[in-house]
């Protein structure tokens, strides 16, 4: 008869070298992704040399864009958010600022700013949104339209922008967030290179923090001072760049960040829109497009480019980066668990044989396993039961292999795409890819796997982030500059 | 139990760490094999940078004081050092991009005489896929006349890059063979990404008016491709192609109809005014908006009583087009469209309100400016 020591020490073993296994596994098919990234990096940069983007430009068949900037309590950062909308480099294309009820100055400051004038509209309804309750268009430009709304939540001011817009493209970007000049020549592009087939087109999300904006534009790009802002920026190019480039050489991509995306604005009505009792609607969405085009059989495709650039500001305070990983955790539970019967489901072809797995197993029920993983290698070692030889292992493939796949997202960076300019800054982000998988890892795991609590308790509600006005932006003796 | 476990598990940690030391030893290599390429590229292209920022004083200087091409060609040859002919292309690339006319024809001198179409002409033969686009692209920017037979051939190429960045070189080039080739293209079989393809045609508007006119007085081609032909006679802003616009504009197929609706507003043949007038009351309403919208660019004023009976269509769409044309025909038009803000259904009075509202901020936005 087994005794009960033995008992523990057969669980604790078993769940020691699953734990391993979880490790091995989350960060090889990193490693695996990493290598789709960079040849399909490679060939993006070598396409880029072929496309003259002064002739997207001039051309009058280039399709209508219309860009959604959905705002709650924006007041520190929508103005400049908006300029830099209006400055895009693209021959026809509408700026729709939609005011989700904000409770700060946000009207206040765009009607000062802008010299809005409060305008009847007709608005039909194809995807449902909250009650509009004034519509704004600008004397100053004549492509600014401003919506504001009952408070309904960051799905629903995305529905009431496009039940207003007129573009052929929807373009949705963050209130937070600055996009490059020539950013919407470069994400429509896959519109207009296949027409028939792109439904929705991601962009690249870099952080702002640290950076020089002047006029609306990133003019000096620099990593910012301080650990929070730092190990974001390691984690937005391990997780958001080499992930998604990866996932999209597949037609696999689960998320086009709400920061920075585009969709075809038939296909987006077609779906429905997006869905308003979720906190995680941009991943939510295209994972129903996935569905809907797949059940369909409709030929189709979701990209990822690396090159269209929207600069955001990420949190720079330990509460709110927990809450932030909290609400992107609780809308990942929300869209997968929405659409669990892709997964494994061979009709959906890579969505449901790859990537929903992958973001089942490693992405949400990974912090839990990763947490237990932690607690039970402690177990093991007070216990005796594997030697100090497979703790070494243990932390080998739980902590050095995640820094090594943190590394080739900085040279992902830094050898195919070059935003940053400094090699400094590339010796920088070494140091917090260390760093990154020291403690922030930890740390963000238990915020995630909290997640879990709050996602059986908490209704959905836009995350609340005390916003800093950009480094070289029009002064305002009132707000702290980033930098 | 836990001994016996512990035993096969310690083995399975000898092996798995060696894999391990293995792995991450070789992850490394790569990591700073990456770092040590980008270090060695940065400086690279600094070098190139430099360089090139030497040369284009030169190329800028030539292209506004030296009029004769043999002059301009025997300059850069003896001015530039043979080692940096590399980004002497590239400066020279960059200049043909922005420059026309005269300009255009020295710099196109120098790309043949200085050996580069030659090149560029073998990578289009011989290269692999990339290398193949990359120069068609390149021969197109150089307006290389010599390369057209061979651009020409490379549009059977399976790999999509090829085969547009060939029609690009053939529009910039802009000879008959070459225009007849990309018109053949956009005609053929095959079908490949078509609003670029479109960008194409309008490098040489003047050149493929003629040929997509004679295209659609055919006819003969799949309703998809006449589609993208009328679309393209549009932009192209083709006067002329008015009258077989209108044709189109009777066609049985509703997408035909409205696209003839728009090109005939884009076109600007005021002549389609009694036409566009009678598609008012079209059973599609896309054609109807189409419609309404061209009857308000070409400010075809005899269309205010068909407009305003339009502003109480069905479709939002429609009242739109109706009321934002109305605004374009002067004061009448305006007149007319004021009259409706008492209009007895909710809808066209909200339109109504909207678009004169709209016009009424913009004209705010202008200094001096107001309407009685």
């Amino acid at each position: 008869m087994m005794k009960a020591n033995d008992y523990w020490g057969v669980v604790i073993i078993t769940i020691n070298f699953l734990v391993f296994g979880y490790f091995v596994a989350i960060n090889t098919t990193y490693l695996a992704l990493f290598i789709a990234a960079f040849v399909s990096a490679g060939r993006y940069v070598a396409r880029k040399r072929l496309v003259d983007l002064d002739e997207l430009f001039r051309s009058p068949l280039t399709p209508k864009v219309s860009v959604i900037i959905p705002a709650y309590n924006e007041e520190t950062g929508i103005v400049e958010s908006v300029r830099a909308a209006l400055m895009l480099k693209y021959p026809r294309f509408e700026v729709i600022a939609v005011n989700d009820g904000s409770t700060d100055s946000t009207i206040a400051e765009l009607v000062r700013a802008y010299d809005l004038r409060q305008v009847t509209k007709v608005v039909e309804r194809p995807v449902p949104c909250a009650d509009i309750v004034g519509v704004y268009i600008s004397t100053v430009y004549d492509n600014l339209i401003f919506i504001d709304k009952e408070h309904g939540g960051k799905a629903d001011t995305l529905n009431a922008g496009i039940n207003v817009s007129t573009g052929d493209i929807i373009v949705t970007v963050d209130a937070d967030s600055l996009i490059e000049p020539d950013a919407l020549l470069k994400i429509a592009r896959p519109f207009l290179e296949k027409p028939e087939e792109t439904v929705a087109v991601g962009g690249v999300v870099r952080v702002v923090n640290g950076c020089t904006v002047t006029a609306g534009n990133v003019t000096d790009v620099r990593l910012p001072h301080g650990f929070w802002a730092n190990v974001q920026i390691v984690e937005y190019l391990r997780a958001f760049l080499g992930a998604r480039m990866g996932w999209s050489t597949m037609n696999a991509l689960l998320v086009v960040p709400g920061a920075f995306g585009a969709f075809d604005r038939d296909a987006l009505l077609e779906v429905g829109g997006y869905r308003r009792d979720t906190v995680g609607e941009d991943m939510e969405l295209i994972m129903r497009m996935h569905q809907y085009f797949r059940k369909t059989g409709r030929k189709y495709h979701i990209w990822f480019i690396p090159d269209p650039v929207c600069w955001t500001q990420v949190p720079v305070k330990i509460k709110q980066v927990a809450s932030q990983r909290d609400r992107w955790q609780r809308g990942m539970i929300e869209s997968l668990r929405a659409h669990e019967t892709m997964l494994f489901n061979p009709v959906y072809g890579t969505v449901g044989m790859l990537s929903m797995p992958f973001y089942f197993f490693f992405e949400m029920l990974g912090p839990v396993v990763e947490l237990l993983g932690y607690a039970v290698i402690v177990l093991a070692q007070a216990f005796g039961f594997l030697g100090l030889k497979f703790l070494w292992l243990f932390l080998s493939v739980a902590v050095l292999y995640g820094i090594i796949v943190s590394l080739l997202g900085i040279a992902l960076e830094g050898v195919a795409l070059q935003h940053f300019p400094r090699v400094r800054s590339l010796a920088k982000m070494t140091f917090y890819a260390v760093l990154e998988n020291l403690g922030y890892r930890q740390v963000n795991t238990w915020w995630r796997t909290k997640a879990y609590v709050t996602y059986y308790t908490r209704k959905t509600k836009w995350g609340d982030m005390e916003r800093q006005a950009y480094s070289g932006a029009s002064p305002s003796p009132d707000k702290e500059p980033i930098a | 139990m836990a001994a016996t476990l512990a035993l096969p598990a310690a083995h399975l940690v000898e092996v798995l760490s060696l894999s391990i030391v293995v792995l991450f030893v070789l992850l490394i290599g790569v990591f700073a094999s990456l770092l040590i390429m980008r270090l060695v590229l940065s400086r690279r292209e600094a070098r190139f940078e430099a360089i090139k920022e030497s040369i284009r004083p030169l190329i800028r200087d030539l292209l506004t004081s030296e009029p004769d091409p043999r002059n301009a060609e025997w300059k850069v040859e003896h001015l530039v050092p043979a080692a940096d002919y590399h980004e002497l292309e590239q400066v020279l690339l960059e200049n043909a991009r922005m420059v026309k006319g005269p300009e255009s024809d020295v710099l196109t001198y120098i790309f043949e005489k200085m050996g580069y179409v030659d090149e560029d002409i073998r990578n289009v033969r011989y290269g692999r896929d990339f290398k193949k686009a990359e120069s068609a692209f390149h021969l197109g920017v150089m307006r290389s006349t010599r390369s057209v037979p061979f651009l020409l051939r490379i549009l059977s190429e399976p790999d999509e890059r090829v085969v547009f960045s060939a029609l690009n070189a053939l529009a910039h080039i802009g000879t008959p063979e070459a225009v007849d080739g990309v018109m053949d293209f956009i005609t053929g079989e095959r079908r490949i990404q078509s609003s670029r393809v479109g960008e194409v045609v309008l490098e040489q508007k003047k050149a493929f008016a003629p040929l997509i006119r004679g295209q659609l007085v055919e006819g003969t081609l799949p309703p998809e491709r006449l589609g993208f032909l009328i679309d393209l006679s549009g932009a192209i802003r083709d006067v002329q192609a008015g009258p077989v616009l209108l044709g189109y504009l009777a066609s049985p197929d509703d997408a035909l109809r409205s696209r003839a609706a728009r090109s005939l507003g884009l076109s600007g043949d005021v002549g389609s005014c009694e036409a566009l007038m009678a598609s008012l009351v079209d059973h599609s309403a896309d054609v109807r908006a189409e419609s309404a919208e061209s009857l308000g660019q070409l400010s075809c004023t005899d269309a205010i009583d068909g407009l305003t009976r339009a502003l109480s269509d069905p479709q939002l769409r429609v009242k739109m087009s109706a009321a934002v044309a109305l605004t374009k025909l002067g004061d009448e038009g305006h007149l007319a469209l004021t009259r409706r803000l008492a209009a007895t259904e909710e809808q066209e009075r909200g339109v109504v309100a909207e678009v004169l509202g709209a016009e009424d901020v913009r004209m705010k936005g202008m200094p001096g400016v107001s309407r009685a």
